[in-house]
């Protein structure tokens, strides 16, 4: 029984580690896969980095607002799309998927972990602000998705 | 450019420029993004106004904001100051020492969603375009 039982508790052990090691890679090929967007919020904010960097006197894109936003792109579902990366004048970072002029939709997150959105959808429009808790909340990648 | 010592309200059938000097303001094509109208943090958007002004003279104070900010001139965008009513937004004369034509579009909201939204609503006017800057100013 007790053979039985270390017998069993291998089985899953190795499926375990099976599960972990699949996990692992799915993170991983996720972070891959986010790799284009994570690259251009690094020049983004490196290029925002210094007071006044739109030539109007916009605020700098401090660590604590790169980390915030690097949070919020790191918490995209895999294989969600991709958006680019901008600057706000008040030195917050935003994230932006773009069809046209008048279809796009955009989030900014804070660093008290508040989330503004808007977004044109033909004749519709929607904006507000949300609290992030740790990611993005589903309304917001509905709307994301819906671009 | 207007005379520094009688410069005239704003009308309402005006056209003022927003010089664009980040590269993220626009896309390859010429279409304007809505970041080069998002408020800076005293909800003033800095403008210059068309009126009394030839092209030259537009592209000399744009090049000189460009020099003095230490920013890469990339262009600028024309819009109606109607544009701006449609937003409820204000567009009033402001003259500066060296920019007589400066105006600044006021009455935006504090609060951020709603400043993402009209500065979207205004990027989506139609004709709006980046006109790259004339070679003798880059």
């Amino acid at each position: 029984m007790a053979t039985a039982t270390a017998g069993f508790g291998e089985a899953a052990l190795t499926v375990e580690r099976a599960a972990r090691e699949h996990r692992q890679r799915l993170r991983e090929s996720a972070a891959l896969g986010n790799q284009p967007a994570l690259e251009e919020l690094g020049e983004v904010a490196s290029e925002c980095g210094e007071v006044n960097w739109d030539g109007y006197g916009a605020r700098p894109v401090e660590q604590e607002t790169l980390r915030a936003t690097y949070s919020l792109l790191d918490s995209l579902p895999f294989g969600f799309p991709l958006p680019s990366i901008s600057a706000h004048p008040d030195g917050q970072l935003t994230l932006e998927w773009y069809r046209s002029p008048t279809r796009n939709f955009s989030i900014s997150v804070d660093p008290d972990g508040w989330i503004h959105y808007a977004g044109l959808f033909g004749a519709g429009k929607h904006f507000g602000t949300v609290p992030s808790l740790g990611g993005i909340p589903g309304r917001i990648l509905r709307l994301a998705s819906e671009v | 450019m207007l005379d520094p010592a009688n410069v005239p309200e704003v009308a309402a059938s005006e056209i003022v420029t927003r010089y664009l000097m980040f590269g993220k303001w626009y896309l390859a094509n010429g279409t304007i993004k809505y970041e080069a109208f998002m408020p800076p943090v005293d909800l003033e958007l800095s403008v210059t106004r068309l009126c009394q002004t030839t092209d030259a003279e537009i592209w000399d104070v744009g090049a000189r904001v460009a020099e003095e900010s230490r920013r890469k001139l990339h262009g600028r965008t024309d819009v109606a100051v109607k544009a701006f009513a449609d937003q409820q937004l204000r567009v009033e004369c402001d003259p500066l020492p060296n920019n007589a034509n400066h105006a600044l579009a006021r009455g935006w909201s504090a609060d951020k969603a709603q400043q993402m939204i009209v500065a979207k609503q205004l990027a989506a006017t139609p004709g709006l375009r980046r006109t790259p800057p004339p070679e003798s100013t880059r």
